[in-house]
């Protein structure tokens, strides 16, 4: 395969056996992450999760009214949306082709100019879209889909989950759903008053009083995502994009806080045994809950900050773009 | 008077803000924002440029005696439409001639232009990002370009740096891009709507001075980066 | 699990300065040009790097950065660049592309250089004209993906740089992992090839791919069967647990001085790794961490 070199390959599989890998760090451990919320003023809520050196997931969260469905008229709905910033795709091929996927479909092109005219950055949009869309879209996700109907039959709230990744170096989707899950605890709903006119007509008011908005019924159930990559016979988490080239298979499981599995996607071209599958999700389950405890605690840190700086009168700052890498 | 942002005076600009090195990957990143959110009750024109580049060319776009240049815009939601292909031409026009590209032959230079906040006119805000992720990357450049809008409104007012609102209402728009040479040539004029000759010559003079005040400002951003890394520099050798 | 969750930090802020064209570091005044802006319209001086010439033969800036003047040149530095070779310059590269007698190698330069198969050594030294069978088995030297350390041998007519791997320090690379850095951090000296007293070997590219590892025994030139297989081997040694951990350690020491934008030669290594031994190796992905070992190190390098 290219982009790697034999002996890089087994130097990293060969430290995933001994629980040393390439940065020093064990099969179990993740990198920093640098996170924050509502930084996208437009928005309904937002946030930036950076890992590491590189991986950079920027989320937006924007609620609209529209029809509800005519097959479930009752509930309102969650729609995802996963897009590379458009540089990343291109710039990989200067920078070793540290993108596992895009690496992987250029063994049958050499040059890797040609994976850049098909449709290679869609279709990894794609994935992680659907990735995201198949844990986020059902009942799994643990929000409440019924309050977010406004009038049964008529009306409702569809969230739209915008991420957008500005940079890489592993793990991204992992990062997009602790993005999603942060910009998810920072998002309002306006309410709304409804009016009964009678005759079964109703007739519902958008109040635009900021003070009113509330959150999501049951964002304290939003699962993430942990991805256990399969190198030798052992299995490390918060891949590197190293380590990525080298992973024979993937397994993302989504785990909520209540150590629930929310969801579990096979990745890459090798095979997992059974034993070794249980054995992934057990861990999974452990550093899921783990993460999402840590992440809430977090989130609730910031904005019992934000909240203070309020009620005492000071400047919000929000740092967004122009923070410091 | 009292603009529809709350801005009290025609010349006023919203404020600037700016960031350097934003992506890794690219070997040149910046965001160029009219209006910080720091102010929310103005409205924000915000666009990220980054700059590829020089790199290897793929053979079809070769040119043996200078650098290909590629610019691509990027809406800031759904996929490209004939608007950005406008915007695309028209950057293009303005940025190609100040690349060096003859010191870069047989290479490829990519610029991508990512929309992220529209309020007022975003041909002028893109001009400036990109010169600065220009810089940012390194490129040879003949001189350095910055941007500014102006609007007429129907009472015959001149107004910089104009909101969203205030274009929808405005009789004619002009957008002017200026290099920092002495000279300070003009390398993009785009006008619409009705005007006379008078009031376009006197949106290019307001305009021109108001570039001097990018430019400033870009200098500035790039200094404090340069003094920065230089000081580190210094001390760790 | 643990795992650090921080808060962006605001950039900090530099110091003001005193008027708009000099600013002022250490002591002495350093002149700062934007693209555009003229250096010096004396005829008696010669253009260099970062800059070109008007139609009345005024020296202009093409480039943000520092003026640097070296008798009569004047160039412009910009600090961030891809890597633009120079003959006898030591790189390490990625190899691209196999292609006809030669191999296209990523240098993070503009262009991919060139090694031809007549610039590289054959296995054991042997001196003889490459033939058509070197010529079909050219993979067996060196495939798409392989690693090299090679030195800068000339530029061809469009600017690509050629390179060479002939000589025993330049070989296959193996038995570690490369760190990227910027590569205008690492500074030109007398060696690029470096055994630190940990151990650890390091070929430090002038295009900044640092290649870290555990060093090759055996005489390369020697006519040993078992040595000329070496050469271009695909093999790692076998690697100890203790010797992974110090090659990590170099890696991150390595990263810690990137990030914070230092130069990188041997001695600064040395005094970075002496100072990151009180933290265990993954701790030197951390922030303050980061901090608190550059920040030593570079303090022992001014109390030389």
């Amino acid at each position: 395969m290219p982009y790697l070199s034999q002996a890089e390959r087994d130097y990293i599989t060969e430290g995933v056996q001994s629980d040393l890998r390439a940065d020093g760090r064990g099969r179990l451990d993740y990198r920093a992450l640098v996170l924050e919320t509502g930084i996208i003023s437009q928005a309904n809520g937002s946030a930036r999760v950076r890992l590491g050196d590189g991986t950079d997931v920027l989320v937006g969260v924007k609620v609209e009214i529209d029809q509800v469905e005519p097959d479930a008229d009752n509930v309102g709905k969650v729609v995802c949306n996963v897009e590379w910033y458009d540089i990343l795709s291109f710039c990989f091929h200067y920078v070793h082709g540290y993108d596992s996927n895009y690496a992987k479909r250029t063994i049958s092109s050499p040059s890797a100019s040609q994976q850049f005219e098909g449709h290679g950055a869609d279709d990894l949009n794609n994935e992680l879209t659907q990735a995201l869309q198949r844990v986020l879209g059902g009942p799994q996700c643990g929000i409440n889909f019924e309050k977010l109907c406004i009038i049964k039959g008529q009306q409702c709230w569809i969230v739209y989950i915008d991420a957008m990744i500005l940079d890489y170096s592993g793990n991204v989707l992992d990062t997009i759903f602790m993005a999603t899950k942060a910009a998810l605890f920072n998002t309002r709903i306006p309410k709304t008053q409804i009016q009964d006119l009678g005759d079964g007509e109703f007739e519902f008011e958008v109040l635009d009083d900021v003070e009113d908005a509330e959150r999501l019924d049951g964002i304290e159930n939003i699962p993430i995502g942990v991805t256990l990559n399969k190198i030798g016979t052992g299995h490390i988490i918060d891949a590197s994009p190293l380590e990525e080239l080298c992973t024979e298979a993937k397994l993302t499981i989504a785990v909520n806080k209540d150590s629930q599995i929310c969801g579990i996607q096979k990745g890459a071209e090798g095979g997992i045994e059974p034993g070794l599958m249980s054995e992934m999700i057990q861990t999974a389950k452990r550093i899921g809950q783990s993460l999402i405890q840590q992440l809430d605690q977090k989130l609730q840190d910031e904005e019992r900050q934000v909240d203070e700086k309020r009620l005492n009168g000071e400047n919000i700052e929000k740092l967004g773009f122009f923070a410091m890498v | 008077m009292k603009r529809s942002d709350g801005r009290t005076e025609a010349t006023q600009l919203r404020a600037f803000a700016a960031s350097q090195s934003l992506l890794n990957r690219a070997d040149g990143s910046a965001k160029f924002s009219f209006g910080t959110h720091l102010n929310s009750y103005l409205g924000e024109s915000t666009v990220v440029a980054s700059v590829v580049g020089p790199a290897e060319v793929k053979i079809r776009d070769e040119k043996m005696d200078e650098a290909t240049v590629e610019l691509i815009v990027r809406p800031a939601v759904g996929f490209p439409t004939t608007k950005e292909k406008v915007l695309e031409r028209a950057l293009r026009q303005t940025m190609e001639p100040t690349i060096l590209s003859g010191m870069m032959p047989r290479t490829l230079i990519q610029i991508v232009v990512q929309i992220e906040q529209v309020d007022g006119n975003i041909l002028s805000t893109a001009v400036n990002a990109i010169s600065l992720a220009m810089l940012d990357a390194g490129l040879p450049m003949s001189s350095l370009v910055a941007s500014i809008t102006a609007a007429i409104d129907q009472q015959d007012n001149i107004l910089l740096d104009p909101s969203s609102q205030e274009l929808e209402n405005a009789t004619s728009v002009h957008t002017f891009a200026f290099d920092n040479t002495s000279s300070y040539n003009l390398l993009l004029s785009h006008s619409a709507g009705a005007f006379s000759e008078d009031q376009y010559f006197s949106c290019l003079e307001a305009c021109k001075h108001a570039s001097e005040r990018v430019h400033a400002f870009i200098r500035t951003a790039v200094e404090k980066k340069i003094q920065k890394e230089y000081q580190q520099l210094q001390s760790s050798s | 699990m643990d795992v650090q969750i921080l808060s962006p930090e605001a950039p900090s802020k530099t110091n003001s300065h005193k008027n708009q064209n000099a600013m002022d570091v250490d002591g002495g005044d350093v002149q700062l040009v934007m693209p555009g802006e003229t250096i010096t319209s004396d005829l008696q001086f010669m253009r260099g790097h970062g800059t070109y010439l008007d139609s009345e033969s005024t020296v202009i800036s093409s480039v943000a950065g520092v003026v640097e003047r070296v008798n009569k040149l004047i160039s412009v530095r910009a600090l961030k660049a891809r890597y633009t070779g120079e003959i006898g310059d030591i790189v390490v590269g990625r190899i691209t592309e196999v292609a006809p007698k030669r191999w296209k190698v990523n240098v993070n330069g503009r262009q991919d250089a060139i090694l031809m198969l007549s610039a590289i050594s054959l296995p054991g030294g042997i001196q003889r004209r490459k033939n058509e069978e070197d010529e079909l088995q050219m993979r067996k030297f060196f495939a798409e993906g392989d690693m090299v350390a090679a030195e800068v041998q000339a530029f061809f007519v469009d600017g690509a740089i050629g390179l060479h791997t002939r000589g025993h320090q330049f070989s296959k690379l193996r038995n570690g992992s490369l760190v990227v850095v910027p590569s205008a951090l690492v500074q030109r000296c007398k060696s690029h090839f470096h055994l630190l007293p940990c151990g650890v070997h390091l070929v430090l590219g002038l295009n900044g791919y640092i290649w870290v590892s555990k060093p090759v025994i055996g005489n390369p030139e020697s006519t040993d069967e078992a040595d000329i297989e070496r050469t271009y081997s695909n093999k790692n040694d076998i690697i100890d647990d203790a010797e992974r951990e110090s090659i990590a350690r170099v890696c991150n020491c390595l990263r810690a001085l990137a990030r914070k934008f230092m130069h990188i030669n041997d001695t600064i290594i040395i005094y970075t790794y002496e100072a990151s031994l009180k933290y265990p190796v993954k701790d030197l992905l951390k922030k303050d961490v980061v901090d608190s070992i550059t920040s030593e190190a570079s303090q022992k390098l001014t109390m030389e």
